[in-house]
């Protein structure tokens, strides 16, 4: 089900996905349009007479899925793009790429105007079957463990019993890695697990069998170890329901594998290996009954404390940034008002880069740049609280500055009059009064800081909108697990106002 | 006691002082009118270098700064000390009391132990009449009283002379007298004052000797009696008239 390879638009991508009340909303409003399938007609006849085949799939998934051609970047390139090319062929019609973001697929079918089917590497699990309908599988893969090239206590999934282990989120690999008692790092990608595993923060990847071998051949410091194991299969999401259309794609499946199409289509993308055997020994016998998930709301006494316990994270991380924001932006402030020229440029530049560059890239630099090109390792709690501190230490330095410009300039006047010097006038009465001018822009940010803290799940931190992530695509619950997630950041948020106020009305008490 | 020579300042192409001389001694209450933007607010500020004089020398007891150079800020500060400057604006410290605007100074500047300064400030809000105000916070303190600790907070300072800049300027009337009050008591102590006023009432009362200044430069000086009396410049005769 993993296909996010080369993910060499990682910033944009996760910059789209990770907009935290945006995805539970689209989650949400997905989950009310799965919930009512109605097909309005019969997808087949409806694509013929159209004359054209479209798939949904996202285009930075990948090598060696989907992928834009680097000689010529509008033209796909990938198995993936092959098969459903094939696949449209036996159909009769054209192929039709549509782009869709990729955790959205399967919630985008309910889309009838969108696209026929998925193509996208999407994993044949009871899970799964429970959401959509499932062809026969078109590709064979397995799980395959990484490591370093060089290390010899990993042998196996075994061995990595309460050791840090990368993994896709919501794949195989992550259930089976969980199984297995690793410590869980969970990725959003299938790019960066592979650096933190050259970096040392992780002793192994798992990850589906393709993925393994493009990555291998990129990066000689890497090696398979083990041989690959639990097979699974890629299969074609249709509408529950569709049933026409499944039958014309599982038929049209079973003529690809039996007039070598299928061998190839992956010998020539190399991944034709003896596990494709499997393809056309499946029979329908082997499907599995469609079955419905109960909803995580039913379940609420299961989900509530494994989101209480990730909005955990969310506390520590947002007060830690802000700590380092009011501290840090007040140096700012004070060298952008008083220091001597070239510093006062200095602070200026600071503020103008951390407000007007993404917060993600920033997290992306700390995180994996100053790694890769400095040696400089910094832990993912570490590097979320830097990231959010410096970023909002940028606005908070304004935010003083507005406060310490709006006290009189008889304050400071009458301050070196009683003979105080700049410094002394500054601290005991220019600084006490701008500060409390400051405050509810202060307090402001950092109850906005609680939202803008689930970025910091890009370096496999799982706060509360990543466990909710987690958990509503296991479940396809994301109306049920979405109120939970939405009431808890809703109590954060308000107990942070709530503390804000009180302290307003503290340092205020002397303003009447 | 003040001791000023030759104090010139300009801003921009407008000279606001053109050569103002002044020798005060000490225990002398010394007023300054004039008409609104002939430099007297001016005078004062560049007398405590809150204002940088363009030429010119000014010492107050004892420590020199000349004109037409950034002083050492330790230099400005010395002159600040015995300086004690009081604001038509009041300027009280905001998220202060009474008693911690007066207790800022001696306990922050001139390092007194917090009981000494508090003790001290006491007995300074005492002398201004509102002992009973200490806690109250400058919003809840109407513009007179706010003047008044103004004036002690420049005292508990112990400055060797008090510059006063439109002190009651900013005040109604029937609040006007009880600073005047306060004022009237100092100088019959014996403190050196330099006072820059519109309140002709209180140059009356108050002042050993009176300044006309206008066009940036003294005019005409004298005591009360005779300058409000029998002006002998012709400018100074019209400017009274017009107050009067």
């Amino acid at each position: 089900m993993q296909i996010q390879g080369q993910a060499r638009c990682g910033g944009r991508r996760s910059a789209d996905r990770w907009s935290g009340a945006g995805t539970i909303f689209w989650g949400a409003l997905g989950a009310l349009l799965l919930a009512g399938w109605s097909l309005r007609a019969d997808t087949l006849a409806a694509l013929r007479q159209r004359g054209e085949l479209r798939w949904g799939n996202d285009a930075e998934g990948g090598a060696p899925y989907i992928y834009h051609d680097p000689a010529q970047p509008e033209r796909l390139m990938g198995f993936e793009v092959d098969f459903a090319g094939a696949l449209a062929a036996k159909l009769g019609v054209k192929s039709e790429f549509v782009q869709h973001n990729w955790d959205l697929l399967l919630l985008g079918l309910a889309d009838e105007s969108k696209f026929d089917l998925v193509i996208a590497g999407i994993e044949r699990t009871a899970e799964n079957l429970g959401k959509v309908a499932l062809s026969r599988p078109y590709f064979i893969f397995d799980q395959q463990l990484v490591a370093r090239a060089g290390v010899t206590d990993v042998r196996s999934l075994a061995d990595l019993k309460g050791r840090p282990v990368g993994v896709l989120s919501s794949s195989a690999s992550h259930r089976l890695a969980e199984a297995a008692g690793a410590s869980v790092k969970i990725y959003q990608d299938n790019v960066n697990y592979f650096s933190d595993l050259a970096l040392g923060r992780l002793d192994a990847v798992l990850t589906d069998s393709p993925i393994a071998a493009e990555n291998l051949r990129q990066q000689p410091e890497l090696t398979a170890v083990g041989v690959p194991f639990a097979p699974g299969g890629y299969a074609v999401a249709v509408r529950p329901g569709d049933t026409n259309l499944l039958a014309a794609v599982n038929a049209a499946i079973a003529t690809l594998i039996h007039d070598g199409t299928l061998q190839r289509i992956y010998t020539g993308h190399g991944l034709w290996n003896a596990a494709q055997q499997g393809l056309s020994g499946w029979t329908e016998a082997s499907v599995t009954v469609p079955v419905r998930r109960r909803p995580a709301w039913s379940e609420w006494r299961t989900y509530l404390p494994l989101l209480l316990r990730a909005a955990g994270t969310t506390i520590w991380v947002t007060c830690g940034g802000m700590v380092v924001a009011v501290i840090w932006g007040l140096g700012l402030a004070l060298l952008r008002l008083y220091g001597a020229a070239p510093v006062r440029w200095l602070a200026v530049a600071y503020i103008e880069v951390f407000r007007g560059t993404p917060l993600l890239l920033q997290i992306y630099f700390l995180y994996f740049g100053l790694a890769q090109q400095l040696g400089v390792k910094l832990s993912a709690g570490v590097a979320a609280v830097l990231a959010l501190g410096l970023n909002y230490a940028a606005n908070e330095a304004e935010n003083y500055r507005a406060g310490i410009q709006a006290v009189p300039p008889g304050q400071s006047e009458a301050a070196l009059a009683l003979g105080m010097s700049r410094g002394l006038a500054l601290r005991r009465i220019i600084l006490p009064q701008g500060l409390r001018i400051s405050l509810p822009s202060v307090t402001n940010d950092f109850i906005a800081m609680f939202k803008d803290s689930s970025i910091v799940s890009v370096i496999a931190l799982v706060e509360l909108t990543k466990e909710f992530q987690i958990r509503a695509l296991d479940t396809g619950d994301y109306l049920g697990l979405g109120v939970m997630t939405a009431g808890i950041y809703l109590g954060l948020s308000y107990a942070a106002s709530l503390g804000a106020r009180w302290l307003e009305r503290r340092l205020q008490r002397d303003r009447r | 006691m003040i001791v000023v020579e030759q104090l010139t300042k300009r801003f921009g192409a407008r000279a606001v002082l053109r050569g103002v001389n002044l020798r005060q001694a000490r225990g002398e209450t010394v007023v300054c009118i004039g008409p609104s933007g002939g430099g007297k607010s001016t005078f004062l500020r560049c007398l405590n270098q809150l204002e940088t004089p363009d030429g010119g020398r000014v010492t107050i007891g004892g420590v020199t700064v000349e004109g037409g150079r950034t002083e050492p800020r330790e230099r400005q500060r010395q002159l600040r000390l015995r300086a004690g400057m009081v604001f038509q604006q009041f300027h009280l410290f905001l998220h202060l009391t009474a008693l911690e605007n007066v207790m800022e100074g001696p306990r922050h500047v001139l390092r007194q132990s917090r009981a000494e300064a508090e003790a001290g400030a006491r007995e300074w809000l005492q002398k201004v009449g509102l002992a009973e105000h200490a806690a109250h916070f400058p919003e809840q303190l109407s513009g007179g009283q706010q003047q008044r600790v103004a004036i002690a907070r420049a005292l508990a300072m112990k400055p060797e002379v008090l510059l006063l800049d439109e002190p009651t300027s900013a005040l109604d009337p029937e609040l006007r007298a009880e600073v005047r009050v306060v004022l009237n008591q100092l100088a019959a102590e014996g403190r050196t004052m330099l006072l820059v006023t519109h309140d002709m009432q209180l140059a009356r009362q108050i002042a050993d000797r009176v300044l006309f200044l206008d066009g940036g430069v003294i005019v005409e000086s004298g005591p009360p009696e005779s300058l409000f009396a029998s002006p002998e410049q012709a400018r100074t005769r019209e400017f009274l008239e017009q107050v009067r």
